[in-house]
């Protein structure tokens, strides 16, 4: 069915949107402003990079600080960090001197990629689990299943990587260990899939895999022996009928809802996950930028960050608002919420 | 070298799961079929490749490309780089350096002495961005005679000068206009070294090119791949499963790595080594039989072999693997010799088995950065050891940010510091009284000895080699008497490369994770 744009939906994107808009805002002065309060200075940690890792003398720390304007008060450096950003100016990154937004540039997309191919792989893979669990007469598979979703949920993301990383790439050497391809070898579509594989495998059960496929369980189960789907069986509707319209389609808006939320931990899970594959995407980026104290990718980072968490979540409700009507009529979350 | 804290978790999960993993058999190191490439794998990524925003220990793909006037041969004494020779004026305060006819850029652009003088006025300019100017503060000008040839006209002598000017000369043509902190240059940087960057992708691999014009001919490995692996295990899966033909290995690595016979380990030693610093401004240390006392309670050995897998050596000063080293100092592991010492100083041992003096215990905190796990190791064992030996000593790691700000406040502290070529680099700044922190320098430990202050003026302001190997001689003595640190060890670093490999040389590196790839011009396949 094509999501119509009626009017209480349309009002209620606009919300969304606008809302969106300040969250933004209120994020990047909160990054801003914690960043001022975290110990240490940039200064320093550019030049211990700079010095093989040893701590520079105050002297030096302090010429530098004052060299690249770290001095200034808070309004006055965030001000003039507005004014850039407004106009796509996110300023150099204090470590490499390069553009933030070009580093941004490259990084972003593999991110997207990693992000979305392992949100597929969720998607795919709680829906199918969680629905022979939630449908199956046989009590032993739908335990069988839930005690591996219980042992899988209880993994720490980087173990299950690495897990993967030993079965797949270290014992039966069917794929590659990490990266985008081979150095010097062009990233073409053929080279690309094999090496997206893994991390993308470690990042879709190393999160919330669990919760999905139990949401599944759940949303499903619950529907089994409602009234409009013994109604839909009376009327001798076709067993798969019955399951994808009355039993899948309302019994998927828990999950639904849950998993526009899910991205933003799925973004957190992408940083652990390159670092493990050599995935050259921001949340590399983001933890060589925390460790050296490089504030101007950080909020980049950061805000770039909240913007998919915001975009995602937004897109979550539209999809909740295609799966239920009370949503898509009234402009009303199925709880309630506006 | 650095780790997040990802890493650092990892790395526990790895020696498990390793010694388990890489059973099969495969395609192993693929050394000398891809068209003789040599691909390397090292965690630690440089935000930039300009050789004068890092310090003398430089990231391979920086140490490949550039070159400086100077260069260190295998027993770090300096030798000629793209200078042929020099001529020091008697009184030192006049360099005379000679090109080499023919040098070029790798953009084919010739090299001549107004990039020297480039490289020394926009470095010396830099000041705060670049930590190396104080390498030449004694440097008044730079003049060119004619194009090869540089003289540098200094205000007082600085006998480590021919070591400063082995940092990597900059192209004046590609920086003009520039500041020296210019991103473009920084990733696609132009040097005169063996090797030329073809491509830079961070947070991938830098990809790099025999430079036929180089001085010394073209280098007979044709091309060399550095991968970044941060992840410890996934750089030692990729090593044996062929993905990469070599790679820096962490010493708890290093059994598996030799298992596998297509692979050889080359094991180096480094300057770089770890010690406790004691703070001076707690009165709990004034007395220099406790700090000797310590020096004699810690077992280093005990520390190298469960902290670095063996993979170093026992410490006793800071100039154990230096060419200026002198007699060593005494300190191993004699708790016989502690109890002597402590006794010595007035001290009894309590009901709780710690010495106690005037009703007062050898009370103090032992901190380091948290980030990096080896220190917290060091931390644990030397604390553990301590506290045995009867001082009253409680360890706790603080994150590296906090530390930054609290020099002054801690206890003792897990340091490191390094000295491989002339001994007055990061020696001067950590124990000369007027580099203490208060006054902005580096001796964070505020230690002060107006003979340790003695020999370093003298070691610093003369040419003349006997007379600074006596000044560093005394130097060490003054340090083996009123001891600023505990010494604990040296650290060994690691790297594996394929059976078929030719030409790495064995030479004491500056840097743990650096400087393997230093006489890269001749290696070769078998």
């Amino acid at each position: 069915m094509v999501l119509v744009l009626n009017p209480p939906l349309l009002g209620f994107l606009v919300r969304r949107a606008v809302t969106a808009l300040v969250v933004v805002a209120a994020l990047s002065a909160l990054c801003f402003a914690l960043l001022d309060l975290a110990p240490g200075s940039p200064a320093e940690s550019i030049l211990e990079a700079r010095n093989g890792g040893r701590p520079p003398s105050a002297a030096e720390v302090a010429r530098l600080e004052r060299h690249m304007g770290l001095d200034d008060p808070l309004p006055q450096r965030y001000g003039r960090w507005v004014a850039g950003a407004v106009r796509g100016d996110f300023g150099l990154s204090y470590g490499s001197g390069r553009p933030v937004g070009e580093i941004l540039a490259e990084t972003a997309p593999w991110t997207a990629l990693l992000t979305l191919v392992a949100t597929a792989f969720s998607v795919a893979g709680a829906v199918a689990v969680g629905l022979v669990a939630a449908v199956t007469r046989r009590a032993w598979v739908r335990r069988g299943i839930e005690t591996a979703l219980f042992v899988l949920g209880g993994m720490p993301g980087f173990v299950t990587a690495l897990l993967l990383l030993w079965v797949f790439a270290a014992w039966l050497r069917v794929l590659p260990s990490g990266g985008l391809a081979r150095p010097g070898e062009p990233v073409t579509l053929g080279v690309l899939v094999p090496h997206l594989v893994l991390p993308a495998l470690a990042l879709a059960f190393g999160h919330h895999f669990g919760t999905y496929a139990r949401l599944v369980e759940t949303g499903v189960g619950r529907l089994r022996n409602a009234p409009h789907v013994a109604n839909a069986r009376a009327r001798g509707l076709r067993g798969r009928t019955v399951t994808a319209r009355h039993l899948l389609r309302p019994g998927l808006v828990p999950f639904t809802a849950r998993l526009g939320v899910g991205v933003g931990g799925l973004m957190a899970g992408a940083y652990a996950t390159e670092q493990i594959f050599s995935w050259p995407g921001v949340g590399r980026q983001a933890i060589l930028a925390a460790r050296d104290q490089d504030y101007a990718v950080l909020t980049a980072v950061v805000l770039v960050t909240g913007v998919i968490v915001i975009v995602a979540n937004l897109l979550g409700d539209l999809a909740v608002a295609w799966l239920d009507p009370r949503v898509r009529l009234t402009g009303r979350t199925s709880d309630g919420r506006h | 070298m650095r780790k997040s804290v990802l890493v650092v978790g990892s790395i526990a999960m790895a020696t498990g799961l390793l010694a388990t993993a890489c059973g099969g058999s495969g395609s192993g190191p693929a050394g000398g079929k891809s068209g003789g490439t040599f691909t390397y794998a090292i965690g630690d990524e440089p935000e930039t490749l300009n050789p004068a925003l890092q310090d003398e220990h430089t990231d391979p793909v920086t140490e490949m490309v550039f070159r400086g006037l100077t260069r260190h041969d295998a027993d770090n004494k300096v030798v000629p780089g793209l200078a042929e020779s020099w001529r020091v004026a008697e009184n030192g305060t006049e360099y005379t350096f000679k090109l080499r006819p023919g040098l070029t850029w790798h953009d084919g652009k010739p090299l001549t002495s107004k990039d020297v003088k480039f490289t020394i006025d926009t470095v010396k300019a830099a000041g705060a961005d670049a930590p190396l100017s104080r390498n030449f503060s004694a440097v008044r000008s730079v003049e060119t005679p004619d194009d090869t040839t540089a003289t540098f006209r200094l205000s007082r002598p600085f006998a480590p000068l021919l070591d400063a000017v082995s940092m990597g000369l900059l192209p004046e043509h590609a920086l003009t206009g520039k500041k020296i902190t210019d991103g473009g240059f920084g990733q696609a940087p132009i040097g005169a070294g063996p090797f030329r960057l073809k491509a830079f992708k961070p947070g991938q691999y830098a990809e790099l090119e025999a430079f036929d014009r180089y001085y010394e001919g073209r280098p007979r490995l044709p091309k060399i791949v550095i991968k970044y692996v941060p992840d410890d295990s996934a750089r030692l899966i990729q090593l044996r499963n062929g993905e990469v033909d070599g790679a820096h290995i962490q010493p708890q690595q290093v059994a598996r790595a030799k298992s596998d016979d297509r692979i050889r380990l080359e094991t180096y030693p480094t300057a770089d080594y770890r010690a406790l610093l004691f703070n001076f401004k707690n009165p709990v240390f004034a007395d220099r039989k406790v700090r000797q006392a310590m020096n004699f309670a810690v077992d280093r050995d005990a520390v190298v072999r469960s902290v670095l897998a063996g993979q170093g050596k026992p410490a006793t000063g800071p100039l154990d693997t230096n060419p200026f080293r002198s007699e060593p100092a005494p300190f191993r592991h004699d708790p016989a010799r502690a109890d002597e010492l402590m006794k010595g100083a007035g001290y009894a041992k309590n009901a709780q088995g710690l010495w106690e003096k005037d009703g007062k215990t050898v009370r103090f905190e032992l901190t380091t950065f948290a980030e990096d796990s080896a220190r917290v190791a060091i931390l644990n064992v030397a604390a553990t050891q301590l506290r045995q030996a009867g001082f009253d000593i409680s360890g706790t790691p603080k994150p590296r940010s906090w530390v930054r700000d609290h020099w002054g406040d801690l206890g003792a502290f897990v340091i490191g510091w390094g000295t491989p070529y002339d001994a007055d680099s990061s020696v001067f700044g950590p124990f000369h009284s007027s580099e203490e922190l208060d006054k902005g320098g580096s001796n964070y430990g505020s230690y002060k000895n107006a003979e340790v202050d003695k020999a370093l003026e003298r070691g610093r302001g003369t040419l003349d080699e006997g007379k600074r190997q006596a000044a560093y001689a005394d130097f060490q003595k003054a340090l083996a008497e009123d001891p600023p640190f505990v010494w604990i060890a040296y650290l060994d670093t690691n790297n594996a490369v394929p059976g078929n490999l030719t030409g790495p040389q064995r030479r004491t590196l500056g840097h743990h994770g650096y400087g393997f790839f230093w006489n890269v011009e001749k290696w070769s396949w078998s």
